[in-house]
């Protein structure tokens, strides 16, 4: 008798490889919560520019502050910034794609025409456009990165959820008299959630991305707080002498967005076996 | 065909009408007032008063809107208050920098990433396919602009084979205008690889599994005709898509770039005009940049069902 294969997550190296990136990142960021090598943020210009030693691993830059420390806390930075960027992009594009489906005709032309058109546009020049008239900062940079991912989520919950509406089980809950809403969240959204999981975890390495390259432009996250984005920027001037600095925030950036990209890549392939087929097929 | 493209042409006009005024009424929000960034903060409230008269800028929005439209009609995109020259003559010169800088990128995004994605297709689950799609992982992974930093940390300042960043005009010495754009050039197009790169060997799979392969194969024809004439012309059409769709950010990534380079190019004008809140130059260039979007997409679109006869003209 043949022994059927148990499913493993862990077979898809993709997703193996992603998850072990992206968990490593989060607890990074969460030590640093509560533990750094030295205060990031505390100058101590007698340790200016030290190359990388056994006391400073990463070194130090031009303020004699600990890279690893910052590398840490930019970490947490950008944990944040993805998570508040995709939640908000989530929210409102799940809540604007529902409308769409559920009301079609004028609801959903419209809702989709003005999706088109943020959705043209890029998402740097989305986020420029948008802290230049908030302000720069931290905050306002993760509202303008989340309102770029609102058209991409609205557009891909009003897709899936079109063909769910048509289905039976929908049908019998009409039936028995369920509300709208009550369908909406126990029957279609459920339905859905792969398709959008997926879209999430590349979302949140674009957010990592958006953001640094906010924070380099210096409209980002402001000093002192470290950010990856930022301390690129400041390494710059200082890379001819000090390269270091230019390295680590740097490599931190790729493989935050190697590790979710990675993550993304293999719970489509797990979560869409649709997908999964044609590309065993190919 | 003819209905399909007035259609198609009827939803550009539409498109770039609701971008203009979707650029028009957030530029409204901006806590700014270009009668005082003008006359400086010494100025008088009465003198404020005259210029905002003079700008327009007293009058009701709709109103300042149309006379916008009008305006842009005519190819005036108005003046800039920091520059003090019309707009479009300070895009244009500009554009000098940005289009090569988008034109090289793309070419070398194109150059690399074709012949990697046939050669990983054909070689699919070998080493050579590995490397490949790691590479292209890790152009997906990195930045452009931490990209350019370390290009230029080798290139310029350990190698000193090509300059570290500004700009020369093309008319002054051409060939170090081209070494100039060279690393931005790179930096830019590296991710464009990574994802055309991807992009082509899947399609190129896709086709290498059609039926019409295995007869052009079983007909005995040489295995480069196949490849070439038979695969790679049918592989190609969404690839031509998504090099479309890659025009706009290359577009919106030299905003980055440029300023990593210290390029004098459309990115870093709008990135200087907003520090200096320089209303009408931000205006001007989102929407020039925009309408760029809008347009190639809409040839992008054309082209793919030209291309591809399949696709039907509803």
């Amino acid at each position: 008798m043949s022994r059927e294969k148990r499913f493993s997550p862990f077979r898809n190296i993709n997703f193996t490889m992603g998850l072990w990136i992206t968990l490593a990142i989060l607890l990074i960021a969460l030590l640093s919560l509560g533990y750094t090598p030295f205060d990031p943020n505390r100058m101590n210009l007698s340790m200016r520019f030290q190359a990388p030693n056994s006391n400073h691993w990463l070194g130090t830059d031009q303020y004699g502050r600990d890279i690893l420390s910052r590398v840490m806390k930019g970490a947490v930075n950008s944990m944040i910034v993805g998570v508040v960027a995709v939640s908000i992009g989530m929210g409102f594009g799940i809540f604007l794609g529902s409308l769409a489906a559920f009301y079609k005709k004028w609801v959903d032309e419209t809702i989709m025409r003005i999706s088109d058109v943020l959705y043209g546009f890029p998402a740097v020049l989305s986020a420029i456009l948008i802290t230049s008239i908030l302000g720069p900062g931290v905050v306002n940079s993760m509202m303008a990165i989340g309102i770029f991912n609102i058209p991409i989520f609205a557009r891909l919950t009003r897709a899936t959820s079109l063909s769910v509406w048509e289905r039976d089980f929908v049908a019998s809950a009409k039936a028995i008299g369920r509300s709208d809403a009550e369908i909406v969240w126990k029957h279609i959204l459920p339905n859905i959630l792969s398709p959008l999981i997926v879209q999430g975890t590349v979302q949140f390495a674009i957010a990592i991305l958006a953001e640094a390259g906010l924070s380099y432009l210096g409209l980002g996250t402001q000093p002192p707080h470290a950010s990856w984005g930022r301390m690129l920027q400041e390494a710059q001037t200082f890379m001819g002498t000090s390269p270091w600095l230019a390295i680590f925030p740097g490599c931190a950036i790729a493989l935050a967005v190697l590790g979710f990209n990675l993550l993304g890549d293999g719970l489509r392939d797990m979560l869409d076996p649709k997908l999964a087929r044609i590309q065993q097929r190919i | 065909m003819g209905i399909y493209l007035l259609k198609r042409f009827f939803i550009l006009l539409l498109t770039l009408l609701l971008v203009s005024m979707a650029i028009f009424a957030v530029l409204l929000v901006i806590p700014s007032d270009p009668a005082q960034i003008i006359l400086g903060i010494h100025a008088t409230p009465e003198t404020l008063q005259t210029l905002r008269s003079q700008l327009g800028l007293d009058r009701p929005v709709h109103l300042r809107y149309l006379s916008y439209m009008k305006n842009l009609a005519l190819g005036d995109l108005g003046h800039s208050i920091t520059y003090d020259i019309p707009i479009s003559a300070l895009i244009f010169s500009r554009l000098q920098v940005t289009i090569p800088l988008a034109i090289f990128s793309m070419i070398f995004a194109i150059v690399v990433s074709i012949p990697m994605g046939i050669y990983s297709s054909l070689h699919r689950n070998r080493m050579g396919d590995y490397g490949i799609m790691i590479f292209s992982q890790i152009g997906l992974a990195v930045p452009a602009f931490w990209a350019g930093i370390l290009l230029i940390l080798l290139f310029a300042v350990t190698l000193h084979w090509l300059p570290a960043g500004g700009f020369q005009p093309w008319q002054v010495d051409p060939i170090k205008t081209f070494k100039s754009l060279l690393l931005p050039a790179l930096s830019l197009g590296m991710v464009r690889a990574a994802v055309l790169t991807r992009m082509t060997r899947s399609s190129m799979l896709e086709v290498l599994g059609e039926d019409y392969i295995r007869t052009a194969q079983s007909k005995g024809l040489p295995k480069r005709w196949v490849i070439y004439k038979h695969a790679l012309r049918n592989a190609i059409i969404p690839v031509v898509t998504i090099v479309g769709l890659q025009a706009g950010d290359l577009l919106a990534g030299a905003i980055i770039i440029e300023n990593v380079f210290h390029l004098p190019g459309v990115g870093r004008l709008v990135f200087e005009a907003i520090g200096q809140r320089d209303l009408p130059v931000i205006q001007g260039v989102v929407l020039l940049i925009a309408m760029m979007i809008v347009v190639i997409n809409f040839v992008m679109d054309v082209a793919y069902r030209y291309l591809d006869p399949r696709i039907r003209y509803e």
